[in-house]
């Protein structure tokens, strides 16, 4: 991460602009057993309470670090019902990061958090229908399955 | 000139930046080696 995906600049200005980032080296045996940490380098994106939203395990590349910053970022407005903030970051790495791995977790939430904002059931049909075209053997298409009888 | 991210080694400073600053914490658990 430190030689590759941390001097990228889009990856700086991401954290630099958005998170208050953290190093804790493993020293830090406190911080490892409160977040059940069991290898790095694990990431974790956490409100100002400590309540966690996101995390990842294993190296990132800068195009899948800025796709999974943004997919936590958009969980946090997810969990907390800020809809029009969590689609505005899940629509980013749908349309900017089309090949990250985040992006079938993106698709369903985008599609859950549309329903929540307007109760139109329908965004959920059509998450599930990109899904099942473009990300045919993700997970997030198996969960989206019942999706496809709506409408 | 290289990028370079500016990071914390306190959770509370952290966490009192965070509130200040209305952001969200990124914990990076790495190991040097």
């Amino acid at each position: 991460m430190d030689t590759v995906t941390y001097p990228d600049q889009s990856v700086c200005d991401l954290i630099s602009s958005a998170l208050v980032a953290v190093r804790v080296p493993p020293d830090n045996k406190s911080l490892g057993e409160e977040f059940d940490v069991k290898w790095t380098p694990t990431l974790v994106t956490l409100d100002s309470n400590g309540k966690e939203y996101h995390r990842t395990v294993g190296f990132l590349d800068p195009k899948e670090l800025i796709a999974s910053l943004l997919l936590g970022e958009g969980k946090y407005y997810f969990n907390n019902d800020s809809f029009p903030e969590a689609l505005q970051a899940l629509e980013k790495i749908i349309t900017q990061y089309k090949d990250a791995d985040a992006v079938p977790e993106a698709i369903f939430l985008r599609g859950v958090s549309q329903y929540k904002n307007t109760e139109n059931p329908l965004p959920l049909k059509e998450a599930y229908e990109l899904l099942d075209k473009e990300y045919h053997n993700s997970e997030w298409t198996k969960r989206a399955y019942p999706y496809r009888l709506i409408g | 000139m290289t990028a370079s991210i500016h990071w914390e080694t306190e959770m509370d400073k952290a966490i009192e930046l965070s509130k200040k600053e209305d952001k969200l914490i990124l914990l990076d658990f790495f190991n040097p080696g």
